[in-house]
């Protein structure tokens, strides 16, 4: 009989990767903190610290032995995964709650990356809210086809550049122009009467809205470093978005 | 009126297709909640459009969903953030930011400074409604499990 002997480091290794689960898949930065912090003191470990930047976390406990024990990870390429957010707080919480053993931890985490995810729905994501935030903005029929255009070549622009490594603000300004391009090109044509709506339809898949109001949050409740790194991210991806749809519309002469 | 609905199917819909984006693709219910959510928020931010102050109706347009919002986080054991993040997305400010930016490449200063002010102050009550939203159910849950703790000093 064979006995797998589960190390302390090991099980700490494990903790400090669902850590870096949650960073990558764009979690919050309190949740980071508190999840690590709920499992650590949940699995019996003193003097638990934990503290969280935008793509950086560092961990640090003292094992049963009294040693100290700290790890650092990083995530540069962040992507919110709603899916793997919600798989990974359920592990979280069963983890705490001893649950999950400390042993299979390792497998729950392999089942919820391996979880695929479609490339399909995606993409349908991409046209479905390009077009119906054209309506939502006051486009009409032909706005919202034009949108749906847009976000469709949008999804493959993004996904191209993404494989190419291209840094975020150039993305942004290559696939704001893009979407501008295919619009003006829509309205020369008399497709649609007015260029605005279906550029600011699709932009909303662009237009850091939803990043501007979480680093807000993260101000007001106290996390001031992130916070004020994802305002300065916000704000220069939009920056760049404007770049990208003024350089066009100045070369169209709109 | 009818401009009306096509606005509210629009946040609907392309609520539900945010959902895709942000990859929620096993638990399809919750898209369809988190984007009820966002039609609710609308609707509650049109229903007070009597008051004239954005700042205002946007605070308890998104106070309003995500409480909703914690209230399906605990009934559907998930995140609150699910649902806000999809819920929200009639409200923030994307066509403000894009303008904003859009005047200062252009050079109209002043235009472009009220406008920043003004999506500034929408982001500012979005998130105050959010935490404050969190900060009730808080409150629900330390007062429900030791009341007589309140009176005792948090520093000791």
């Amino acid at each position: 009989m064979t006995v797998i002997y589960m190390n302390e480091l090991d099980i700490l290794n494990e903790i400090s990767y669902i850590g870096y689960l949650l960073l990558k898949y764009g979690a919050e930065i309190y949740r980071i903190e508190e999840s690590l912090e709920r499992m650590l003191k949940g699995l019996g470990y003193k003097d638990v610290e934990v503290f969280a930047l935008p793509a950086y976390f560092t961990m640090s406990c003292t094992l049963e032995d009294h040693t100290p024990y700290c790890i650092t990870k990083r995530s540069l390429y962040n992507r919110i995964n709603l899916d793997k957010l919600y798989e990974l707080n359920n592990l979280v919480r069963n983890i705490s709650n001893h649950k999950v053993a400390p042993k299979d931890i390792h497998d729950e985490i392999i089942k919820i990356i391996e979880k695929p995810m479609s490339h399909s729905l995606i993409l349908i994501g991409y046209v479905l809210s390009a077009a119906f935030f054209t309506l939502f903005f006051g486009g009409k029929l032909n706005d919202m086809l034009v949108a749906g255009v847009n976000g469709f070549i949008l999804y493959y622009a993004i996904l191209i550049m993404e494989n190419l490594q291209i840094n975020s603000i150039v993305r942004t300004i290559l696939s704001s122009m893009i979407l501008t391009i295919i619009s003006l090109i829509a309205f020369r044509f008399d497709i649609i009467q007015n260029i605005e709506f279906s550029i600011i339809g699709t932009l909303m898949i662009l237009t850091p809205g939803v990043a501007i109001t979480n680093s807000f949050r993260d101000i007001i409740r106290g996390d001031y470093e992130s916070g004020v790194a994802r305002f300065i991210e916000a704000f220069l991806i939009a920056a760049s978005i404007a770049i990208g749809v003024g350089t066009i519309m100045l070369i169209g002469g709109i | 009126m009818e401009e009306i609905i096509y606005q509210c199917i629009g946040a609907f819909i392309g609520c539900f297709g945010f959902a895709f984006i942000f990859r929620l693709h096993h638990n399809i219910k919750f898209a369809f909640l988190g984007a009820i959510n966002g039609l609710i928020a609308f609707v509650i931010y049109l229903l007070t459009h009597f008051m004239h102050n954005i700042y205002f109706q946007n605070f308890i347009a998104m106070f309003v969903a995500s409480l909703i919002a914690e209230m399906l986080a605990r009934t559907c054991r998930a995140p609150a953030t699910i649902f806000i993040t999809i819920g929200c997305f009639p409200l923030v400010p994307g066509r403000g930011i894009y303008q904003t930016m859009l005047y200062a490449i252009s050079g109209e200063s002043n235009l472009f400074l009220q406008s920043a002010l003004q999506t500034i102050g929408i982001a500012g009550s979005l998130a105050l409604a959010i935490l404050f939203s969190s900060t009730i159910i808080l409150i629900f849950k330390n007062s429900k499990n030791h009341p007589y703790l309140l009176f005792k000093d948090p520093f000791e």
